[in-house]
This record gives C-alpha cells, sequence and structure tokens, in this order.
C-alpha cells in the first residue's frame, strides 16, 4: 500500500524567504485570488449608479427624501392594496392615497427646508476641508488636533437639519395630508355614522295641522283638524 | 465705359488659406437650447429672484451659524469626547468603524415617533384606555424598529465593506493610465465620494426600510392585534369581578 502525500506548496520553515516562494507565473499575492462582488463592479463602471452614490455623500437628506418617496408612493401603497385586511376598499384606498400624500408633501418639504441647509453645509465642509485656521482664525483649533474631528463634525453637520425638522415637519405632514388628499385626490374621509342613543318617537299623524295659511285655500280647510274619526 | 476683368489668381488664394493666423479659427454655432434657455420667462422673473433674494441670503445665514456652532465651546467638548471615545473603542477592537451616521438617522427617526406617541395621547377622540394602549403600541414598535435597524445595518456592514474595498480596487486599476496628475486627484476625489456614498446609502436604505415600511406595514398591525387581546382580556375579567 503506497500513502500518497502531497508536499505543502509552502514549507513553512521557509515562508518568510524569497527563495521558496511557489513557482507560479500567475500568482500575484491573495488579494488577486478574491473574486470582485459584482455591486462592486457595476458601481465601478455605470455612470449613472456613481452619480446616485455622489447624491448619497453631498446630498445625503435628500437622497433619504427621494428614497422615502419610493417607500410611501409605491411600497406602501401596494403593500396596503395587496395585503389581507379588516378594512373595506374605500378604507384600504384612503389609507394608500394618504401614505401617496405624506410622501409627497415629505418630499417637498425635505426640498424646501434640506436645500439650503446642505448647500450651506457643503460650503462650511468646503472650507474645513482647505483650511481650518481660516474658519477658526486659530492656530490651537481643536479640528487640527485629530482628523477624526473633522470627520465628526461634518457628519453632524450633515445630518443635524434632519434632526432638528423633524417634529415640524411630522406637524406639517400631519396637518396638510386632509387638505391634499381632498383637493389632489379628490377623497375625504368617511366620517364614522353616530350612534343613536335615542328610539326616534313614532309620528301621531291625529295632531298634525292642516289649517291652510295661504289666503286662497283658507275657506277649505279652515276648519278641518285632521285626525281619525 | 472700360471693363476691367478681375480674375482670380490660384497661388495668391492659396497663400491666403495657408496664413498660420487663419489656423486657429473655429466656426462652431451656439446650440439652439442655450439661446432659448437664457430668455426663460420663469428662469428671469422667478427662478433668478428667488436665488438671488431669497435663496443666497438664506444660505449665507445658515452659513454663519454652522461657522458659529463650530467655533463654539460645547460643539468642540461634544466632537472631542465623541473622538475620544471612537478612539478608545479602535484601541479595544482595531475593525471598528463610526456609526454616528446611523445613530443621526435613527434619532431623527425617534424624534418623529415620539411626536407620533405625543399625539396619541393628545387624541381627545379616543377614550383613555384606548389612548394608552395605542402610545404603548407605538412605544413597542418603535423599540423593536431600533432594535431591528441597528441590527440589519450591522449585518450589513462586512459585506458593504467588501463591496466598497473591491470598488476602490476596480477604480483605482481604472485611473493607473492617467498620466496628468492633476486629472488623476479629480478622478481620486470623485473615488472617495463614491466610496462614502455606498455607505451612506445602505444606512439610508436600511434604516428607512424598517423604519418608514416594516415598522407601520409589518409591526404595528401585529402591535395593534396583541393590544386588542389584551384589552380585551382585560375588559373581560373585569366583567366577571363585577359579576
Amino acid at each position: 500500500m503506497i500513502n500518497k502525500i502531497s508536499p505543502p506548496l509552502i514549507n513553512p520553515k521557509y515562508n518568510n524567504t524569497s527563495a521558496h516562494k511557489p513557482y507560479h507565473p500567475a500568482f500575484k499575492g491573495a488579494d488577486a485570488a478574491k473574486p470582485v462582488s459584482k455591486l462592486a463592479k457595476f458601481f465601478a463602471e455605470n455612470k449613472k449608479a456613481q452619480r446616485v452614490l455622489e447624491f448619497a455623500t453631498d446630498h445625503n437628506l435628500l437622497f433619504g427624501a427621494s428614497f422615502a418617496i419610493i417607500i410611501t408612493c409605491l411600497l406602501r401603497p401596494t403593500s396596503i392594496m395587496i395585503l389581507p385586511s379588516k378594512k373595506n376598499k374605500d378604507d384600504q384606498k384612503y389609507a394608500a392615497a394618504q401614505s401617496i400624500g405624506s410622501g409627497i408633501i415629505g418630499f417637498g418639504l425635505s426640498t424646501l427646508i434640506f436645500t439650503p441647509f446642505e448647500k450651506a453645509a457643503k460650503n462650511v465642509k468646503a472650507a474645513i476641508n482647505k483650511d481650518p485656521n481660516a474658519l477658526i482664525k486659530d492656530g490651537s483649533s481643536y479640528l487640527l488636533k485629530n482628523k477624526k474631528n473633522i470627520a465628526n463634525a461634518t457628519t453632524i453637520l450633515d445630518r443635524l437639519p434632519d434632526v432638528v425638522f423633524a417634529a415640524p415637519k411630522g406637524i406639517l405632514t400631519v396637518a396638510l395630508i386632509p387638505p391634499i388628499l381632498k383637493y389632489v385626490f379628490g377623497m375625504e374621509k368617511k366620517k364614522d355614522k353616530p350612534k343613536q342613543d335615542f328610539i326616534q318617537p313614532p309620528i301621531y299623524y291625529g295632531t298634525i295641522n292642516f289649517k291652510s295659511t295661504t289666503s286662497k285655500n283658507k275657506t277649505v280647510f279652515d276648519n278641518f283638524n285632521g285626525g281619525v274619526r | 465705359m472700360n471693363i476691367t476683368r478681375i480674375t482670380p489668381q490660384l497661388n495668391n488664394i492659396n497663400k491666403t488659406y495657408n496664413n498660420p493666423s487663419y489656423k486657429n479659427i473655429s466656426f462652431a454655432a451656439a446650440p439652439i437650447g442655450e439661446a432659448k434657455k437664457a430668455i426663460t420667462p420663469f428662469k428671469k422673473y422667478i427662478a433668478q429672484p428667488f436665488i438671488k433674494h431669497i435663496f443666497n441670503p438664506t444660505v449665507k445665514g445658515i452659513e454663519i451659524f454652522y461657522t458659529k456652532m463650530i467655533k463654539s465651546k460645547p460643539f468642540e467638548k461634544i466632537i472631542t469626547k465623541m473622538t475620544e471615545s471612537q478612539e478608545a473603542k479602535i484601541k479595544k477592537n482595531p475593525n471598528f468603524e463610526s456609526n454616528l451616521f446611523a445613530h443621526l438617522i435613527v434619532t431623527g427617526s425617534t424624534i418623529l415617533s415620539c411626536f407620533y406617541v405625543v399625539k396619541t395621547i393628545n387624541n381627545k377622540k379616543l377614550d383613555e384606555k384606548r389612548r394608552r394602549t395605542l402610545a404603548i403600541n407605538q412605544g413597542a414598535v418603535w423599540l423593536a424598529s431600533t432594535i431591528m435597524a441597528y441590527t440589519v445595518d450591522g449585518k450589513l456592514g462586512k459585506y458593504t465593506k467588501k463591496v466598497q474595498n473591491d470598488f476602490k480596487a476596480t477604480a483605482l486599476k481604472q485611473i493607473e493610465n492617467i498620466s496628468s496628475e492633476t486629472d488623476k486627484n479629480i478622478k481620486l476625489a470623485s473615488i472617495n465620494r463614491h466610496y462614502n456614498g455606498i455607505s451612506n446609502a445602505k444606512k439610508i436604505i436600511a434604516i428607512d426600510t424598517i423604519y418608514r415600511f416594516i415598522a407601520p406595514v409589518v409591526m404595528t398591525p401585529i402591535a395593534n392585534y396583541i393590544g386588542n387581546k389584551l384589552q380585551e382580556k382585560e375588559e373581560a375579567e373585569l366583567a366577571n369581578n363585577k359579576k
């Protein structure tokens, strides 16, 4: 019986010496063997995808608002209509329209509020990256001490408007949904019928007075009191 | 009347055409669209005045505010503390990466959720018990969404890092042959923007999908169902006790 023992490609004893490198002309190191992910290749080659990535970096608040519009105007209404629900069709339609309305209002408000903030943040970031001293006018600026300080400060500048305006945006969106639904979509929420707490008494026709108020018929109905005889 | 006939001399024409002063002249017509763009009434009477008198001064004002904020001592303290804590974490785990961007997205969503909870509590159309149940439901949905958002973001982190690294390697290979140093620097800057864009887009898409889609479509109905069942049970128990 022959035991076939394959020799190790690299002898661990001499692993670090250049003389014992494995002979293979195509071998260029571990990284070359790794497959490049398809998504990375797509990002590296597709110009439109690169524009989207630039948008996500430079205008991350508007990128969020654009993504939110996909969710609120497409995904959420579709799932509201498709998923089984106890609500009737009209209520489902109203809920879907409400989602679309909130998406449109949210996007409009975000664009209106965030655009000047993003532009200002971009200018300030450019100033910081160019020369923090010129901005701070102080040689011992904390931004100069550590690069991470700049990264943290710029991230806060980027996302601060979203945190500050979250509640006012919510209030405005809630307030604007009903008029938008009414005047743009022509939809109005049906009010629940109020429960009748009292029983309506039957009308007693015996007391109905047929006396006419007009002078023409006065003589005819003058002495007529109605009722069952 | 004497008619003088001038015959063109071919040699002279050729000399004129070959004159070096004419060689750099180019005849290019302006695109038709540009002439139209310049005279658009919307641009002239609405867009340009808006940008000049409202947008630009607003941006300037925000810039001044941001600059003052960066210069302020409390902001400096916050940033320095943040960096110190990040560095301490890096010492423990060299692969640690700042999650500040995700924290800020979650903070925005948390404020919005709190607003809806407060709105429910103050809703006078509902009776007190129902209000309390709904507010608890909303709080529970927020908590579940936040846990889910961080989990999904964390799980996608490793894959995103791989995509980012692969993208950088491929993009750097593409610009290897550019000889001009300035062009190379411009390309490098845009590669960095794309690199950061991958991470930003991932965080926004993952967290927003959970807060804006999974939470209202999947979690809220489940939470409401549980809330209703609990309330019914409570009411039934109360009715039994009364008997």
